[in-house]
């Protein structure tokens, strides 16, 4: 990542290149679980790209001053305080969106885009780069969201956005199996695509997941090296 | 490595604080602002979803209120009572299923709007908001229990399920018979019949 | 009145509102952690294990102490840092007295903190304590509900990697490779498990 980028690519990576859900394959629980609906998941999007924006700006301005050994309990609260600001702001300008969302928005505190880009991006770079990488994200995540959210609501509900497009409705779509089967077929899509590229596909989760630097348990860690558990546990501390 | 640094533990601690300060007044200030705009909606809601159920009344005046519901008086420009607006609570399938009920000034029900579903499954249990469930509990009597019924809808006092949500029909069904019963004891045995 | 009523809240938690296949909490691990039974199984445990735990202290603390100063709207910020804490002195405690726990529950405890079951539950049976109409819902609930919800977490877990095991020697279209078919069959799982809708109303009627 040490190579100079322009700051248009800062923003665009994570639109296509990096795109956080169908590249990265973060932010799961709610690219599952709020898109529904095409409006629900412009919704969730535009909240959680908020967040990201404002943690990114404030984590990178701190970058310096937070010390090393309190940095994920001191992100976490920072991306915590920006949920509840946009979660108040939320309920009293667009009250609708806060029923549809329901618990999904304050848990965009624990999704981990957010924490991601702040460990790997934002606390290595200056804001304005920070600011950008954290719309771009944003942007990319609100990008698969409504696709997700308008395949499942046209065949589903029949409808975009609530304006009633075919006669028939498959219902099984906007039901929890149709989330897992439209994601998996939208991964299969850009894997295709990254592969035609040449470039290396997502297998599992945890390779993007930002804990992954802690964590040295599951299938990452275990491709590449079977050390015992006894060194693993005291990496962990 | 047993014996920590002074530094090493008191510059971390006291940075993690003041993070934590300064994010809790910062949600303060926030709350401050937009708490009043928060209870204006949920109270415009409850306006709307009034007017919906009573819709001769102009104006709603608070008659009862408890542990099952709210009731509302709805009066028309001259201070006349109109019908009553019921707010009740039932738990879904989801969770928490609003329903207010309009209930005239003969015990039959004027209409009924479920003003929160949002727990619902999308496409089963949220359609329970949908006119052609709820329009069936219009003309229903509020003395008697009104049931969910698949081979009987539409005699008496039985309702038809929308499809495939039993659970969600069922609770809409509880909430409007809890208005009832709030009506019966509470309303016209007290006030029209007492 | 009250048996029925913890009985109906666990089944509940593990069946009709499992939390990874019908709510879509905690689906990082879920699909992470699943390709191997042991690891599946241990993470179910930190995670039950961290559930119950938060849930018996943050329930106490936003319903006496949140609730009654009007601070309220804290609650995500700190449930977030009482988890987040919980799981480090866990990890402290574990490593300290029960070193044998701790090799095989140890590796999984950082990961739970961004779990998103876990802030989910303790959110949620909150939620419950408003919306639950027919009986009044305890503490005992919330802690009964955290415990079900922690074992419908371990059945999902363990389900699907009985399911990821069939499909190591299956023979998949290379585009569907990985996570995609891992989607898929999640989806299918998540389709048996819409068969319990109503299970519990009609096995433990409470009304």
């Amino acid at each position: 990542m040490a190579e100079k980028k322009t700051l248009m690519q800062e923003f665009t990576k994570g639109i296509i290149k990096e795109n956080p859900v169908l590249c990265l394959v973060l932010g799961t629980c709610p690219t599952l679980a709020v898109t529904t609906s095409a409006s629900n998941a412009i919704g969730m999007g535009v909240a959680a790209t908020a967040v990201l924006i404002c943690s990114n700006a404030v984590i990178s301005m701190l970058r310096k001053v937070i010390p090393d050994k309190v940095r994920i309990p001191a992100y976490i609260t920072i991306i915590a305080g920006f949920v509840t600001i946009v979660q108040m702001f939320v309920k009293a300008f667009a009250p609708a969106i806060n029923n549809s969302l329901g618990i999904f928005l304050p848990l965009i505190v624990v999704n981990c885009i957010i924490l991601g880009r702040a460990e790997m991006y934002a606390s290595k770079n200056p804001v304005l780069p920070s600011i950008l990488d954290g719309l771009g994200m944003g942007v990319g995540f609100t990008a698969a969201l409504l696709c997700m959210g308008i395949i499942r609501e046209l065949f589903g509900a029949g409808s975009i956005f609530g304006i009633q497009l075919l006669p028939v409705q498959i219902l099984i779509f906007i039901l929890p199996p149709g989330g897992f089967f439209v994601f998996g077929i939208l991964i299969a899509i850009a894997n295709k695509l990254n592969t035609k590229a040449g470039k290396k596909v997502v297998t599992s989760p945890c390779q993007g997941c930002p804990m992954s630097s802690t964590c040295k348990s599951f299938e990452c860690a275990n491709k590449e090296n079977n050390s015992n558990s006894k060194e693993v546990a005291d990496n962990v501390n | 490595m047993r014996k920590m640094n002074f530094k090493d533990v008191f510059i971390p601690t006291i940075s993690l604080f003041i993070i934590c300060v300064i994010i809790t007044a910062a949600l303060a200030v926030t709350n401050a602002v937009t708490s009043t705009k928060i209870a204006e909606n949920e109270a415009q809601a409850q306006q709307e979803s009034m007017k919906i159920v009573c819709p001769d009344a102009k104006d709603f005046e608070e008659v009862y209120t408890g542990d099952n519901g709210t009731a509302f008086a709805g009066k028309d420009d001259s201070g006349e009572i109109t019908g009553y607006a019921v707010s009740t609570v039932a738990s879904g399938y989801g969770g928490q299923i609003k329903v207010m009920t309009g209930i005239a000034n003969d015990g039959s029900i004027i209409n009924i709007d479920v003003y929160y579903n949002d727990d619902e499954t999308p496409g089963l249990g949220k359609n329970t908001s949908n006119e052609s469930f709820t329009a069936q509990f219009k003309g229903l009597l509020s003395n008697d229990n009104i049931i969910v019924s698949k081979d009987y809808a539409g005699e008496g006092q039985q309702i038809d399920a929308v499809t495939s949500s039993t659970i969600s029909s069922r609770a809409v069904t509880d909430a409007v018979n809890t208005a009832c019963d709030i009506y019966n004891t509470e309303i016209s045995g007290g006030e029209l019949d007492g | 009145m009250l048996i029925k009523s913890l009985v109906s809240v666990f089944l509940a938690a593990i069946l009709t509102e499992n939390y990874v296949l019908c709510k879509f909490l905690g689906i990082c691990p879920f699909l992470g952690v699943s390709k191997k039974l042991n690891t599946a199984v241990g993470m179910s445990v930190a995670v039950t294990f961290v559930m119950v735990l938060a849930t018996a202290v943050t329930f106490p603390i936003y319903q006496y102490l949140l609730v009654p100063n009007d601070l309220s709207y804290l609650q995500t910020i700190v449930f977030i840092l009482i988890i987040a804490g919980l799981v480090q002195l866990v990890e402290i405690v574990l490593k300290k007295y029960i070193p044998s726990l701790y090799q095989s529950l140890g590796v999984y405890l950082p990961l739970i903190t961004t779990n998103c079951a876990i802030l989910g539950v303790t959110m949620l049976v909150l939620q419950k304590v408003e919306t639950t109409a027919l009986y009044t819902y305890t503490y005992g609930h919330a802690l009964i509900n955290a415990l079900g919800a922690g074992i419908g977490f371990l059945v999902a877990m363990v389900m699907f990697a009985g399911v990821r095991s069939r499909l190591e020697s299956a023979d998949i279209p290379k585009s569907l490779q990985g996570l995609p078919i891992t989607l898929i069959s999640a989806s299918l799982v998540a389709l048996s498990f819409l068969g319990f809708s109503g299970f519990v109303d009609k096995l433990i009627p409470l009304a």
